[in-house]
């Protein structure tokens, strides 16, 4: 056994050497703003998107906050601070005006997503399953449209959503996360480019997942998106997020927002799997992934579920959260994020409880590798008001490798004698037993790690969605191939 | 400039110059802590910083409640943060152990004394302030294989209003060594006490250490405990939290040293307004190491208890056993509870797990005990005191433990009523 074990080195260079395969870079024509930040990129950015004046003043509004903000440092992570005027705030793909259908998609853009293996053509779409797809700053392409508009669901990119359905935007926009949340969020208000929204009304059951693809192809711009999903009463939506990046030396910036909205009886179920590019072995490039999500369960009975799966960025800062406010409302979070090479996470969730009887489920596992840290960071708050509130968390980490750091930070706060919290956290690596058990019954070394892996992921993997579980699995395959002994 | 201004403009006695050395001049740069850090986000600091304290004591009449017989001939009082040898009894110390003010203390004390290494609350603003405030310097020094089979009792007694006292204790367990040292605070007044503990537990020596803190309602209470814990050592302690309108006790236990185990257990019992904060470190700096951590807090009224504790395996510490659980009762809607505990690894042959619970009693026990007679406040009482009285089972001095428990116990009933 001690043999095998003092192979590890040579088994995990192995691994690192893997490469990263959406790392590729098109070319494709490209709208792209001069690098800078200041009111004037702003309201560029605005006009380019046609932006009524209401919007203006939002972007605005949250630019000057902004500027009074600090670059937050809590965070268990290290890393060069983004100039911010060295980044460009807006690119996109030429292309005609308006498109009506994906036949006046640029051919390139297509293919790009064909090479990430996301199907646009509906044509040949054996999955049930909508996308937008958001290249750099705007969004290239949203498929079934028809079949939702029947279903009176709202998907569509955001920018359209300002124009078509402003009330919609004026009503929900910035009421999960302020443009006063925290200094990404404030960033986000000011330039966000593009993003989702989602609109499923009373008592609809969306009739197929919806899902939307983020790529960044341009170098030095950053990607600032903004999704909003509201889900009227006793609606249902599972939605899918993915996002991949080319690999490019310099670090590259992604600060999204996401809102959701859930009120009486809804249900919103949100899947991200998450492969920006993470920058090679010696933390050279990658993406800076900092994003705000949080959700609002307003409604009685409503429910949130977050999912991610996350294996890719340089460093990941992001937090997605539940507002417990309806009463009988429940909130949920499973996570996987995987680290190698010198990639640094610290994520988690937050779940505040407001209402009554209201419940919660954390279940988090942290892969660390190579020479990376990983850092699980998250609150559970029980308000005054949450009687009979329940809260359970689980955090498990693993580490492969003796370099690497494997972090827990739960904060607790109860305010409420019936509120039960319970937390339970667990570091460890792969057992030398469960190995030799494995092997024992003819199972090599490579498949028995990979075994242990997905078993020990498998609480996060059951909650996705069938096909993101298959490419989640296959992504924490390839990353880990051969990096255990 | 900062609230016990008096205290750090005084002369030093002789025998404590040394140790203020350049604290007073490296506190001046180092800024108060606000609920801005990450340490003290959830205490209200600045009424304290508002107020000023006086070094200065009038003479006062003190009577010690604390007793404890077992140790009342190893007994070292300190009265207002200065060793008093008059009320103190030290006749029955086993042949190697030096007890008191390090005024008096043997030369071999003061080369031990050198050579502790460095405490991670050394640059910290309140550790900084009790050396640039210092009162005075307490010592416990067991030489190589001692034995002392008594415990060691230092009773700390402060009577006065707006009266600071900033003391320190320094605990040298040397080489093979064994002995059990508590501490007790007690006292009367608006008084503010910012005691700091040192442990060195040399190579396989064996340290029991209890804390009882249990001063005046109206005090304030800010602690330091740093402990250095070397090869193959034991390290036993308990810290007990029942009095101060405000108590933060930080606790840094650092193994450098291999096959070393450490125990620290604490137990906050609050109610009225009380707020009860324990920051713990385990820092574990070898491999082979095992600690056990069980904090429980019961808060009662409107108060407030916050635990943080951190686990540390540093980089070469393979092989670590580390454990952790935090349990939390709340018995009243308007108490509040804050817990946060940590791990941050840099190891991969590591066995490390902690737990968190904040809750109420559970009712299935409640409904249990009523159907057995008793009645719902009983049942209530003996749940709570269960709940309490485990952290304090393993107290090996018959007295204090009795003293504790009982303590205890009328804090429930009290909350009963």
């Amino acid at each position: 056994m001690n043999e095998t074990i003092e192979q590890e080195p040579d088994d995990i260079s192995t691994l690192i050497n893997q490469p990263y395969k959406y790392g590729f870079v098109s070319d494709i024509e490209a709208d792209v703003f001069p690098p800078g930040l200041d009111e004037g990129v702003v309201r560029a950015l605005s006009a380019k998107k046609e932006e009524p004046e209401w919007m203006l003043e939002y972007r605005l509004k949250a630019y000057k906050h902004w500027l009074t903000l600090e670059e937050p440092e809590w965070a268990n992570v290290d890393y060069e601070k983004p100039d911010f005027n060295d980044i460009s705030y807006y690119s996109a793909p030429k292309m005609k005006p308006k498109i009506d259908s994906l036949d006046e998609v640029d051919p390139a853009i297509l293919e790009v997503y064909a090479k990430l293996g996301i199907p646009l053509d509906e044509q040949k779409m054996l999955q049930n399953v909508a996308v937008d797809a958001v290249f750099d700053s705007v969004s290239v392409a949203t498929t079934f449209r028809k079949k939702l508009h029947e279903a009176g669901v709202i998907f569509c990119s955001f920018s359209e959503a300002v124009k078509d359905y402003p009330e919609y935007i004026k009503k929900y926009l910035g009421t999960v996360v302020p443009h006063t949340d925290n200094f990404y969020a404030a960033l986000n208000a000011a330039v966000f480019s593009d993003g989702t929204f989602v609109l499923i009304p009373e008592g609809v059951q969306c009739p197929m997942d919806l899902s939307t693809y983020f790529r960044i192809n341009t170098p030095k711009s950053g990607q600032f998106e903004r999704t909003l999903i509201v889900a009227e009463k006793g609606a249902k939506v599972s939605y899918l997020e993915g996002c991949t990046a080319p690999q490019f030396d310099e670090n590259q910036l992604h600060a999204a927002v996401v809102e959701l909205i859930a009120f009486e009886d809804a249900d919103i179920k949100y899947s991200t799997v998450q492969n920006w590019y993470a920058g090679d072995e010696n933390g050279k490039g990658g993406i800076f992934n900092f994003v705000t999500k949080r959700g609002i369960c307003e409604g009685a009975r409503s429910k949130i579920s977050w999912t991610q799966v996350e294996t890719g960025s340089a460093i990941t800062w992001k937090y997605p959260s539940c507002i417990l406010k309806g009463d009988d409302s429940i909130g949920e979070f499973y996570s996987v994020a995987l680290t190698n090479h010198r990639q640094q996470a610290d994520t988690g969730t937050k779940m505040v409880h407001i209402g009554k009887n209201t419940k919660s489920t954390i279940i988090s596992k942290g892969i660390s590798a190579g020479k990376s840290q990983n850092s699980y960071r998250g609150l559970v708050k029980m308000a005054k008001s949450a009687t009979n509130a329940r809260n359970y968390s689980e955090c498990d980490s693993m580490l492969i490798g003796d370099k690497c750091g494997a972090h827990t930070f739960p904060y607790i706060e109860v305010g409420n004698t019936t509120a039960q919290v319970e937390h339970e956290a667990t570091t460890s690596r792969i057992g030398e037993d469960q190995i030799f058990y494995f092997l024992s019954r003819g199972i090599d070394e490579e498949d028995a790690i990979s075994m242990i892996i997905n078993g020990f992921c498998k609480d996060v993997f059951r909650e996705l969605p069938m096909e993101f579980a298959v490419e989640a699995q296959k992504l924490l395959g390839i990353k880990l191939e051969g990096s255990v002994g | 400039m900062n609230f016990l201004e008096e205290a750090c403009a005084q002369e030093p006695a002789a025998h404590i110059a040394n140790f203020i050395g350049e604290a007073r001049e490296t506190l001046q740069s180092v800024a108060q802590p606000t609920r801005k850090d990450e340490d003290w986000r959830l205490i209200k600091l600045a009424p304290l910083f508002s107020k000023t304290f006086s070094a200065t004591p009038k003479a006062m009449d003190f009577t010690e409640s604390i007793k404890i017989p077992e140790a009342e001939k190893c007994l070292l009082s300190i009265r207002n943060g200065k060793v008093v040898l008059s009320a103190s009894n030290l006749s029955e110390l086993s042949e190697g152990v030096f007890v008191g003010s390090l005024e008096e203390a043997p030369s071999y004390v003061f080369e031990a004394l050198e050579k502790r290494k460095t405490s991670p609350f050394d640059t910290e603003y309140f550790d900084l302030l009790n050396r640039a405030s210092l009162s005075d310097i307490a010592c416990v020094y067991i030489e190589k294989d001692c034995v002392q089979e008594a415990p060691i009792h230092v009773s700390y007694s402060s009577v006065g209003e707006d009266l600071s006292s900033s003391t320190r204790l320094v605990i040298i367990a040397q080489n093979g060594s064994k002995a059990t040292v508590v501490e007790t605070w007690e006292g009367k007044g608006a008084y503010f006490n910012l005691p700091v503990t040192e442990c060195v537990v040399d190579e396989n020596a064996t340290l029991k250490h209890i804390r009882l803190q249990h001063d005046d309602l109206e005090s304030t209470h800010i602690a330091r405990l740093a402990s250095q814990v070397e090869k193959g050592s034991t390290y036993d302690s308990l810290s007990l939290s029942f009095g101060a309108s405000l108590s933060r006790n930080d606790v840094a236990v650092s193994h450098f040293g291999s096959g070393s185990f450490s125990r620290i257990d604490g137990l906050a019992v609050v109610g009225g307004k009380q707020v009860a904060d324990t920051h713990s470190t385990i820092d574990n700096r070898s491999p082979h190491c095992e600690s056990h951590q069980l904090h429980k807090c019961v808060a009662d009224d409107a108060s407030h208890t916050i635990f943080n504790g951190r686990i540390l395996v540093q980089q070469d510490a393979q092989r670590i056993d580390a454990y952790q659980l935090n349990r939390n009762l709340l018995l009243s809607d308007k108490a509040k509870v804050n817990t946060k505990p940590q791990l941050e690894i840099l190891a991969d042959d590591v066995k490390c797990s902690h737990g968190a619970t904040v809750g109420q009693l559970d009712n299935e026990q409640l409904f249990y005990l009523e159907s057995r007679g008793l009645g719902h406040e009983q049942a209530r009482a003996l749940l709570t005191y269960a709940f309490a009285a485990e952290v304090v089972s393993s107290i090996e001095i018959p007295s204090l433990k009795k003293h504790i428990e009982t303590h205890i116990k009328n804090c429930i009933d009290q909350a009963g009523k």
